[in-house]
């Protein structure tokens, strides 16, 4: 490990001179979330821009008559492919699901379906430039297969994200309400370490304030949060988190979130350094590394955890991503054991509002005398956005 | 002229469906995340007042299961010994017929194939699991 620090930080602090931009999308010229999304710091409802972006820079051609400009194109990046017609309100609609296979290439192979995702939105807006926002989210929760067979009872809806934004300026905005967390490379892949470690995956929003700035080749989040208020007291964790990026070049930009909270039980503290480059004309490098701490307040459990994260993506063409994944974590630093997953994958767009991805995960469990036998999964994921 | 008018009862329509949707649900919305298991995880005077064997075994499913099986949030409610009986998944005095402990990689080989793609529990945790399901109270 003290050999590659050297050369991360030699990655990290040399600009690219050819390289151009988020997370993965960077590498579109498009560094900041804010251009696509009305969260600031990603995820949610796209913006009229983002949808037209998506329609016209990010998804494939090949299904479009070569008469169709790009202006048509985008218009028809709205709601139910429409242009809107009308200034206040937007409504939007996600389906995320994944044909899961595990143990893939063995004769143990299972296969499952699983309904990631679908939702709906509605985002409100006021004042010129869309200053003053309202989002809010509500969606099918999906039940674990699992916890089918122990016959919980499992609420149905989940709300991930109703909030309310005002920007000031272009450069400065307020955001309160139920969001995720300000912390770290918000990448597709809720199971990455990286966001399983610091508590921050797919079910991990939370009640909060957070101020969102841009200036001098900056760009950064503070953000106040107080747990989500759906659960007890008592397991609220309720802290502050900092996500600050630099931009080097337009292209490339360096970063590092901290995180500390609490509850009645656990005090959790996290930091990473990350950066995100663009390559060129799409591709781009991600990467993150960084440790959480977890202070039992009165039992044990107490632990330092350690991850990284390493992602490229590259253009094959307009539409289609080849990805390469790497993600490491030792839960506990005081063990021996550790786990490496990487793999391939494949993202492609057909179409605007179409995302199809297929990505190979090898995983292997390190201890100090012994190591796992290599296991395969296999995801399939569909998205589908209206 | 028609068309624009359904464009916008088609909006209106939306709105008025997603906002009483949107308030109603809020309210009744599933919160289990990444803190859910903290006071079972953290607590050591956590465990079932009714059965002294418990704390140690969930733990071992905390940290050995919960992990794939819903980032901990599969199990939130089976916080006492009586309600894994109650989910079917443990048969008390009975490890053997306990869905539970059959899904258990076997640290000698043979049971079942869990955790998947990780090592086998320790011996040491095995017994724990098997000692719990064993002397249930009222087994």
């Amino acid at each position: 490990m003290r050999k590659l620090i050297p050369l991360l930080l030699i990655m990290i602090f040399t600009p690219l001179k050819e390289s151009k931009a988020y997370p993965q999308f960077i590498g579109h010229g498009y560094p900041s979330c804010l251009n696509c999304h009305y969260n600031p710091m990603g995820n949610g409802p796209l913006t009229d821009y983002g949808r037209a972006v998506g329609a016209t820079g990010i998804a494939s051609r090949m299904f479009y008559p070569s008469s169709w400009s790009e202006e048509k194109i985008g218009d028809s990046s709205g709601f139910l492919f429409r242009k809107p017609k009308q200034e206040v309100a937007r409504t939007q609609l996600n389906y995320r699901g994944l044909q899961m296979v595990q143990a893939f290439g063995t004769s143990n192979a299972k296969s499952s379906w699983i309904n990631m995702q679908g939702s709906g939105q509605l985002i409100l807006k006021f004042l010129n430039d869309d200053r003053l926002i309202m989002v809010g989210e509500i969606g099918y929760n999906p039940p674990s297969p699992q916890a089918r067979a122990a016959n919980q009872n499992q609420k149905i809806l989940r709300s991930r994200e109703h909030y309310v934004g005002y920007r000031f300026n272009p450069e400065f905005g307020v955001y309160a309400g139920f969001m995720d967390k300000a912390y770290g490379i918000r990448v597709a892949e809720h199971i990455a370490l990286s966001r399983v470690y610091t508590d921050n995956t797919q079910n991990d929003q939370t009640h909060g304030v957070m101020i969102h700035g841009l200036a001098g080749g900056f760009e950064g989040a503070l953000h106040a949060f107080f747990g989500s208020m759906f659960q007890s007291a008592d397991i609220r964790q309720k802290g502050v988190s900092l996500q600050l990026e630099r931009e080097v070049n337009n292209d490339h930009r360096i970063g590092f979130s901290f995180l500390n909270s609490k509850n009645d039980y656990i005090g959790v503290t996290s930091y990473g350094a990350h950066s995100r480059i663009s390559l060129n004309d799409g591709s781009a490098l991600m990467f993150e590394f960084g440790q959480n701490h977890r202070n039992a307040k009165s039992g044990s459990g107490s632990r330092i955890s350690r991850y990284g994260l390493l992602q490229t993506f590259s253009k094959a063409t307009q539409g289609l991503y080849l990805i390469a994944n790497i993600d490491y974590g030792k839960t506990d630093l005081s063990q021996e054991s550790s786990v490496l997953r990487w793999g391939p994958g494949i993202q492609f767009f057909p179409i605007q509002k179409v995302e199809l991805r297929a990505d190979l995960y090898n995983s292997r469990v390190f201890n100090e005398n012994s190591t796992s036998l290599d296991s395969w999964m296999l995801l399939l994921q569909t998205h589908i956005w209206l | 002229m028609i068309s624009k008018i359904r464009h916008r009862s088609l909006h209106l329509a939306l709105l008025g469906v997603m906002i009483p949707v949107i308030i109603f649900a809020f309210g009744s919305c599933a919160n289990y995340n990444s803190n859910t298991f903290d006071a079972t995880a953290y607590l050591d005077t956590f465990g079932d007042p009714n059965d002294p064997n418990f704390a140690a075994s969930f733990k071992i499913i905390e940290e050995k299961c919960s992990w794939c099986h819903y980032h901990k949030g599969q199990y939130p409610s089976l916080i006492t010994s009586q309600r894994w009986v109650e989910s079917g998944q443990v048969v008390p005095g009975s490890p053997q017929t306990s869905p539970l402990f059959l899904k258990l990689k076997n640290p000698s080989g043979g049971g079942g194939n869990m955790p998947q793609d990780l090592p086998p529990l320790s011996s040491t945790e095995y017994s724990t699991i098997q000692s719990w399901i064993q002397n249930i109270p009222g087994s």
